[in-house]
């Protein structure tokens, strides 16, 4: 079967300029390259980071028995990492035209949704679950899409379809967050962790909804050495204003995992707020150490970026 | 962060609010006023130097004190085109007070071309009358104004030249020391030698997901602020490095605003930077300055990331009498609202406000008017990007977009208005600069924008009547006569309103002096002024409907 590729980044079906905004405009934390602009990733502020948050294994190389496929997507890859993001999707269409393997389909539709374009990856992905329908990665990046396109119920059936995967918990969460409408019916069909379903009804219902207190608490129990419950009830105690929880479940966070940049950060805002100065600065000392190793790593890849993009290929 | 409850909270608000008109109407009429040369910046629709990027402020003042808003626009010029002067000049455009314009640029004195970015107006001399300073790619600019409809470049008399040439971008006037003679911060952007600078797509920082353009800033030097001292004889002393503004280390500076952030009396400074953190300099009351914007909440984003801070906004969105900041940032990205709690420590509430809505487009100019006098701050937006390589091949990021408008609606939430705030908000255009007055004395704000290689807007605010307002312009006797740091609280309704009077605000811009309170249904209200030499005085029972002259230890004026 022949999967028909539609425009590459096409916007046909995104919406305009001066419609009603939706979450689809929101580009995702995957985006390869934000040019030399900083900018806070609106993802993450905008709860939009599906992609980053279930870590579908994109990029990989190509097992397909296909040699002009597997040569195709090969180009991709090295086009995506030259930071070619048009050039690289025609050679992930190509290889996917010449084999719709989940591999491929994957790889491609992860790059679409990268660069913004949900519509053309919902389509190639609703077709290739028709040809691998229990693959759950597929379903998961579908719901993304779909996500993207503002199509929160779809959405929310299609990460229900890729459960037990664990991803598909961390991804309802988003659904509600950004639908909170969808939240009642959903948790009640919500299997999984504490941790999972206290994400969900943080997501849908807010930080007054007093059962995520209790389940994070219960994810704590269950698991100690687990960072995230901590940092999720320090969020939710800032959010209700219980600044010395907050702080406590910060430290909790930093005792677990010391190199956790944004909890330091967080910390310090508090213990400053809290008139702790010292305690503050220190934490401000840890978040700028942090965060400078962190640019420095970045500006390396960019640079390292730009030196493969001037290497000639072969 | 969890923020359902608030998108709950925000969805029962915005039904309310749906079904209430929004009473005022923008519509451009810069062309028929007589606004109609276009500002020149760089090329149209292609651009290969980031200086060719970043655009130019606008001003409205009173430079002939007839009580009406005149209209500065500051404009760039173009690489290897001999253009002629009265092209690329900056104009100044006297109000005829009938509605319309006259060019007034040659017969001022203010014909310069040149790569102007940002303005800042005040009385610097404290004679009376409104002098002009601007910030240039080589060398700024001071002009003294002669009271008589003329200005006079008095740049190497005040000492202001400096050795090379520099990338001037945000400054303010303000009286860090309270002694009564307004002082200049200068930014500077970045190093930038055209001859030096990689093409779009030649290296590190040249590209935007993968599509070659102009290169920086990052990958380009960082430039540090300047700060002048001004011995109240005329001439100012650069005292960056004995007030501790050097040791913030050089950002990419943008927009400049001065006002009193930590409600102890004197002056701070927020300096907007370009993919670096922002930077908040309190002052310390001993002629130092101490840099502590991550320690304030205003450096960073809410998780920690730098983000591309262009525009600066000072008000008080949730009336609680502080002042308040928003910032504007780059494409992907939410502006920052910067609620003060107290002492000069903000938390962003942009998502809780309903700003979040909004991520497509690269935001400058920006302010907080009372648009429609209800008394609740609105919150305006003008867009434009700086790739027009870009939208060709990703159309999800044009290089023209539309202006942004959110309605408060009060308790420090927000909604976005779009039809009904008239055609002027749909129109797009890449615009920069944005300032915010009443050049029709008509009891209303309207909006004056620079838009890139176009004519600029002027944005007539047509409101019905209904609500009442309030204007208050401050002279100074022992504080400087425009009152620059001064903060005004209206308290009207039961709650109080904060602003600030600035020199430099939005995107490198000066608003209208005068201050505006929209006031509702109230018909007084009681003021407190807090000048910017120390002095505290109330005046109460002014009554709405009218503009208002305050003069420092003698009340009103009229």
């Amino acid at each position: 079967m022949t999967i028909v590729f539609l425009a590459l980044l096409q916007t046909a079906q995104e919406p305009s300029l001066l419609d009603k905004p939706q979450f689809v405009e929101s580009k995702f934390e995957a985006a390869v390259d934000s040019g030399a602009h900083a900018t806070a990733g609106s993802a993450g502020r905008m709860i939009l980071a599906p992609l980053g948050v279930l870590q579908l294994p994109a990029s990989r190389p190509s097992a397909s028995g296909n040699r002009e496929a597997r040569a195709a997507h090969e180009r991709a890859l090295v086009l995506e990492a030259e930071n070619n993001p048009i050039e690289a999707a025609k050679f992930f269409a190509r290889a996917v035209q010449l084999d719709p393997s989940p591999a491929h389909l994957l790889d491609a539709s992860v790059h679409l949704l990268s660069h913004g374009a949900a519509a053309s990856a919902a389509k190639m992905l609703a077709e290739g679950l028709r040809l691998h329908p229990k693959d759950a990665n597929l379903h998961l990046a579908l719901g993304v899409a779909e996500f993207g396109l503002g199509q929160y119920e779809r959405a929310r059936e299609t990460f229900v379809a890729a459960m037990p995967d664990p991803r598909s918990y961390e991804a309802l969460a988003l659904v509600i967050e950004a639908a909170p409408s969808l939240a009642g019916p959903l948790i009640q069909r919500l299997g999984g962790s504490p941790y999972h379903q206290a994400l969900a009804i943080l997501r849908g219902a807010g930080a007054g909804q007093p059962g995520a207190e209790g389940l994070l608490q219960k994810a704590i129990q269950q698991d100690p050495a687990f960072d995230k419950p901590h940092f999720e009830l320090a969020l939710l105690y800032v959010a209700q204003q219980r600044t010395m929880e907050a702080i406590g479940e910060f430290e909790a966070t930093l005792r677990l995992n010391p190199d956790h940049e944004q909890a330091h950060f967080r910390l310090a805002q508090l213990q400053q707020r809290a008139g702790r100065k010292a305690d503050a600065e220190t934490h401000f000392a840890a978040y700028r150490r942090l965060h400078a190793k962190r640019l420095e790593s970045e500006e390396a890849e960019r640079k390292g970026r730009i030196v493969l993009m001037q290497t000639p290929q072969p | 962060m969890s923020g359902s409850l608030f998108v709950i909270t925000s969805l029962i608000w915005a039904q309310d609010f749906a079904m209430r008109p929004f009473p005022a109407r923008l519509t451009d009429v810069a062309q028929q006023v007589g606004l109609t040369a276009p500002v020149i910046y760089g090329p149209e629709r292609r651009k290969d130097y980031i200086l060719e990027t970043t655009g130019s402020g606008v001003a409205f003042f009173d430079y002939n004190n007839d009580g009406w808003l005149d209209i500065l626009l500051l404009s760039g010029t173009r690489f290897g085109e001999n253009l002629p002067a009265e092209a690329v000049t900056n104009r100044l455009y006297r109000n005829l007070r009938d509605g319309t314009f006259a060019d007034v640029t040659k017969a001022s004195g203010l014909v310069r071309t040149g790569w102007a970015s940002s303005v800042t107006i005040a009385d610097v001399d404290n004679d009376g009358d409104e002098d002009v300073f601007i910030t240039y790619w080589g060398q700024n600019v001071l002009y003294r104004n002669s009271g008589h409809g003329t200005f006079a470049d008095v740049t190497r008399q005040a000492g202001l030249q400096h050795p090379g040439r520099r990338w001037g971008a945000g400054a303010t006037f303000l009286d860090y020391d309270r002694d009564g003679h307004l002082d200049l911060f200068v930014a500077n952007y970045l190093d930038f030698d055209p001859a030096k600078i990689a093409k779009p797509g030649q290296a590190a920082g040249c590209a935007w997901k993968g599509i070659p353009v102009n290169c920086g800033p990052r990958g380009l030097p960082k430039a540090v602020p300047v700060l002048y001292r001004n011995d109240g004889r005329g001439h100012f002393k650069d005292v960056s490095v004995e007030s501790g503004i050097t040791r913030a280390g050089p950002v990419y500076g943008m927009t400049a605003a001065g006002a009193d952030f930590d409600s102890d009396g004197w002056v701070d400074l927020y300096l907007a930077s370009d993919s670096a953190p922002s930077l908040l300099f309190i002052n310390q009351r001993d002629g130092t300055f101490t840099e502590r914007g991550l320690e304030h909440g205003v450096a960073v984003s809410e998780a920690g990331t730098e983000q591309g801070g262009m525009g600066i906004a000072v008000g008080d969105f949730n009336r609680d009498g502080l002042l308040d900041l928003l910032k504007t940032n780059f494409w992907d990205d939410t502006p920052n609202l910067y609620r003060n709690l107290g002492a000069g420590q903000f938390t962003d509430d942009a998502l809780r406000a309903g700003l979040g809505v909004e991520t497509r487009f690269i935001c400058w100019g920006a302010g907080m008017p009372d648009l429609d006098n209800d008394g609740w701050p609105d919150i305006f937006i003008a867009s434009g990007s700086v790739f027009p390589e870009v939208e060709e091949r990703l159309p999800a990021y044009p290089f023209l977009s539309p202006r942004l408008l959110f309605r408060g609606v009060g308790d420090g939430r927000f909604e976005r208005v779009r039809q009904q705030g008239g055609p002027a908000l749909a129109a797009v255009h890449s615009s920069r600069g944005a300032a915010f007055g009443d050049f029709d004395n008509d009891g209303d704000l309207d909006i004056l924008i620079m838009n890139m290689n176009q004519t600029p807007s002027l944005l007539r605010n047509d409101l019905q009547a209904g609500a009442s307002w309030l204007g208050v312009r401050l002279e100074g006797r022992q504080s400087n006569r425009s009152a620059i740091g001064a903060t005004v609280t209206a308290t009207f309704g039961g709650k109080p309103l904060a602003q600030a009077v600035m020199a430099q605000s939005s995107f490198y811009s000066v608003n209208d002096r005068r201050l505006h309170f929209g006031l509702g249904s109230a018909k007084t209200a009681d003021i407190e002024i807090r000048w910017p030499g120390g002095r505290v005085e109330e005046v109460r029972n002014l009554r709405a409907g009218q503009q208002y002259i305050i003069r420092e230890g003698e009340g009103i004026r009229r």
